[in-house]
């Protein structure tokens, strides 16, 4: 079949000859697809404005040798909250750094694309600080190596947990502590999050434990990546001075 | 050709000189800039003989998932020009996508100290084209920025 249709989240696009640009996008049956999308950079293109990167669509493609065509779009949903607000903006634009990172051309499971949705969906709606922390504990949960949140990677007892190391794969003890030193409140965020405690989770404020987790969930999965992830070293809401 | 263009200084357009042509011209108004992502976007904003103030080319936008951040782009040396030459406003005239009204965003909040006005161009329909088939968000933005009829 040389056409098929997918619902999928733009991840990024890259410009392509004169008014062109190479869509990639994820979708739950078709994995992650890089498909041209035809003239969009002209004024009057009709799909342009819909397959701007954080935008949740609806398509028809046509099934290339390299690449697919992209050739209808709908719009699902656009994320205006997000896209008008630059707290928000960053955090999700990691998240679809580290999807476009975690995924190969075609590959790409439901389960990523339904996390990706409700994470973004649930930053638009509640514009919760902890929705980046969360999504990379959920993502590395999806992926299969999740971290350890409710005993000592290392020895495995139930002892308090005071340290984080991403290579250890989790949260350690204080006999086998190394890595990053956490506090107790970090590491009661992180529970709630990987065991169905997400929506208590995400009503927490901001803060220093919520920007420990994030630093910590970052970390993890630029250890997995074996990465540095780009999106996070340029803050948006970090400022200039004048020259 | 090349040898002969030099990057302004003031505001990073391409020119003949030091100084380029908009920016050695007396006649333009040297109170408002508007804030342009290229050089071909200069010429862009020239021909529609819309704006008679100078320009200040970033050389890009704002792009955290291609890794450019402020200090990739000339942002410092625009809040230098914003703070020492008495600006009264800044037209923000980057591509209406992703980028470039993130650049907007950003530049809006790096200048709120200054107190100078930052607008942002309008987002709507191209002229000569039909309703019915404009896209969605172009359409909810040209709304959004509706104005009132003076006849």
């Amino acid at each position: 079949m040389a056409n098929y249709r997918d619902t999928g989240v733009v991840l990024r696009t890259i410009r392509l000859g004169e008014a062109d640009r190479i869509v990639t996008i994820l979708t739950p049956e078709h994995g992650k697809v890089r498909a041209v999308a035809k003239g969009v950079r002209k004024v009057k293109s009709r799909i342009g404005a819909r397959l701007e990167p954080l935008t949740h669509v609806d398509m028809l493609c046509w099934r290339g040798r390299e690449l697919d065509i992209v050739t209808q779009v709908e719009v699902v949903d656009v994320f205006r909250a997000i896209r008008s607000d630059l707290a928000r903006l960053g955090p999700a634009m990691t998240m679809l750094e580290i999807v476009d990172q975690v995924t190969v051309d075609h590959q790409g499971s439901p389960a990523l694309y339904t996390l990706l949705v409700r994470a973004l969906r649930s930053l638009e709606a509640t514009a919760s600080p902890v929705t980046l922390a969360a999504f990379c504990l959920k993502l590395l949960m999806v992926e299969g190596v999740g971290p350890s949140v409710d005993f000592c990677t290392h020895c495995g007892r139930e002892e308090p947990l005071v340290a984080f190391d991403a290579g250890e794969g989790g949260f350690l003890c204080h006999a086998c502590r190394r890595g990053q030193a956490v506090s107790p409140e970090v590491v009661d965020l992180a529970k709630r999050i990987c065991s169905g405690g997400l929506a208590r989770a995400l009503t927490e404020p901001e803060g220093p434990t919520v920007e420990a987790l994030e630093r910590i969930a970052t970390s993890a999965v630029e250890h997995h990546l074996d990465r540095r992830l780009r999106t996070t070293r340029h803050q948006l809401t970090e400022e200039t001075t004048p020259a | 050709m090349k040898e002969r263009t030099v990057i302004c200084s003031v505001c990073f357009n391409i020119g003949l000189a030091e100084l380029c042509s908009i920016c050695a011209d007396p006649k333009r108004d040297p109170s408002i800039i508007c804030v342009v992502e290229d050089p071909r976007d200069v010429i862009a904003v020239e021909k529609s003989s819309s704006f008679r103030g100078r320009y200040h080319v970033l050389g890009g936008a704002l792009s955290p998932l291609e890794g450019i951040g402020a200090e990739q782009l000339h942002v410092r040396e625009l809040l230098g020009r914003v703070e020492r030459d008495h600006i009264a406003e800044v037209i923000v005239c980057t591509n209406p996508n992703l980028e470039g009204d993130a650049t907007a965003m950003y530049l809006s909040r790096a200048l709120k100290h200054t107190g100078v006005r930052v607008t942002r161009i309008a987002s709507g329909l191209p002229v000569g084209a039909d309703l019915e088939y404009a896209d969605e968000q172009t359409l909810g933005r040209a709304l959004d920025g509706r104005r009132d009829v003076d006849a």
